[in-house]
């Protein structure tokens, strides 16, 4: 295998280009069919293979840029990209991202930070992983209810339509989510998740995909669209800043970027044959999974925290791409079966 | 003027909307960098900028990492420009590639 071993002059060491292609194929299916960045799976494996800490964080930041812009192509195409929605949330991230961080300053000046934010992180992702979860569950049961003719539960008004409604100038209308609501929803929205994140140190992919979903409103495939459509930018510019700061191996982020762009279209191409609920089953297991392994860290169990983490990531794109081989296989045959039929 | 054939799009409504997507973008140009440097944690103080050139032969890894050595603006700019012209371009690619697998890739119903 040494003949894959490149040099990398920044980062001082060699490493496998294999090994590269693989981690960026990983997330680069993970991200397209999430909507997410998948900075909490590249940073811990890289690191395991021994990549220096301070270049993990800035060259998954860099190739992050590159793969979400070919993800945001392929869902802006599926018409999964609700561009106005994106742009009013990225106002509010980037408020709420500052705030954060001046929190975060504020908690440190108390001694509290390290304690805090651990705790948080844990709570909301056994939050979010619980919620997604029990919502898939509650509409499966409805299904159920419906496919044996039992008498449907009355539907009542979700807790995004209600925000919906606030009448709070100035009213505008996002076409591609096919909601209208007040501009101020998206945006406190988008300060709100910017302020989680940036307390909790992460780019906040996998908190603002269900916070569009749930609290704005959207269709769960134009959650993902967009959420990477606002990765795409600030993971541009994370690439760039981290640049400036000597902090990106940029020969182990094209690499990278060959093998998430193979990955990313893949998970992209793979949310056309799921439904929006299965995506939502699939994210709430692989946020249980983050939890468990942000939990092993607090006990100081580094090595089975990034291993957990990389193996679940290699499962889980398995997953997506089984579901993306099953898709097309029988896309294929019913194409072919109504040609045969129509001839 | 409004063309009667084609209500829905009048030219104040397209103004508008030009000018609500041209404050949008300033919008973000301003605020993004606020926000990737608030996530981005310490910077690297610890951290000698040198890449080790010694052992290169002349090539891109050379041509990169004397930038490095050289100008880290320029080489922040050179990682921009890398990742996002790859990106477009791999994006474009594969999207070509996976049309000719034979995948319907029109557009989607939002079903759940």
């Amino acid at each position: 295998m040494d003949v894959f071993d490149i040099y990398l002059p920044i980062a001082g060491i060699e490493f496998n280009v294999l090994l590269l292609l693989l981690i960026g194929f990983t997330v680069g299916v993970c991200g397209g069919f999430f909507g997410i960045g998948g900075a909490w799976i590249v940073t811990p494996a890289l690191n395991i293979f021994g990549f220096p800490m301070p270049y993990a964080i800035g060259t998954d930041l860099a190739h992050m840029g590159g793969k979400s812009i070919v993800s945001t192509i392929r869902h802006g195409k599926f018409g999964n990209v609700d561009v106005r929605l994106g742009l009013a949330m990225i106002v509010g991230t980037t408020c709420g991202m500052e705030l954060g961080a001046r929190l975060v300053l504020y908690l440190e000046r108390l001694g509290l930070a390290e304690e805090y934010i651990r705790k948080a992180y844990v709570v909301f992702l056994a939050l979010i992983g619980g919620y997604v979860l029990y919502d898939y569950l509650t509409h499966m049961r409805r299904v159920k209810a419906a496919s044996t003719g039992k008498e449907q539960p009355e539907s009542r008004h979700t807790f995004a339509q209600k925000l919906q409604r606030l009448h709070l100038p100035p009213m505008i209308s996002f076409p591609a989510s096919g909601i209208r609501c007040s501009l101020w929803l998206p945006v406190l929205v988008g300060l709100t998740t910017g302020i989680v994140a940036s307390v909790l140190g992460v780019g906040g992919g996998f908190i603002r995909m269900p916070a569009l979903i749930y609290l704005v409103g959207c269709p769960t495939l134009v959650a993902v669209g967009t959420d990477l459509f606002e990765v795409m930018i600030t993971g541009a510019y994370g690439a760039f800043t981290y640049g400036i700061k000597g902090r990106v191996e940029l020969i182990a982020a094209v690499w990278m970027l060959l093998g998430a762009a193979i990955g990313a279209q893949m998970g992209t191409v793979a949310v056309k044959y799921v439904r929006g609920y299965s995506i939502r089953l699939l994210f709430a297991v692989t946020i249980f999974i983050a939890c468990i392994s942000v939990l092993l860290k607090q006990l100081e169990l580094n090595v089975a925290s990034s291993v957990m983490i990389v193996s679940a990531g290699i499962i889980i794109s398995l997953v997506i791409m089984g579901l993306l081989v099953r898709g097309v296989v029988v896309e294929q045959r019913a194409l072919k079966s109504k040609r045969g039929g129509s001839s | 003027m409004k063309n009667p054939a084609n209500p829905g799009i009048g030219p104040g409504r397209a103004r508008r909307w030009i000018a609500w997507c041209a404050g949008a973008l300033l919008g973000a140009y301003l605020l993004a960098p606020i926000a990737v440097m608030a996530g981005g944690g310490k910077p690297a103080t610890r951290l000698v900028n040198v890449a080790d050139t010694r052992a290169l032969e002349p090539g891109i890894s050379k041509f990169i990492a004397d930038v490095y050595n050289t100008n880290l603006i320029l080489f922040g700019l050179l990682v921009l420009v890398t990742m996002a012209g790859m990106g477009a371009l791999l994006g474009f690619a594969c999207d070509k590639i996976v049309g000719l697998i034979g995948i319907d890739l029109g557009k989607l119903s939002h079903h759940e």
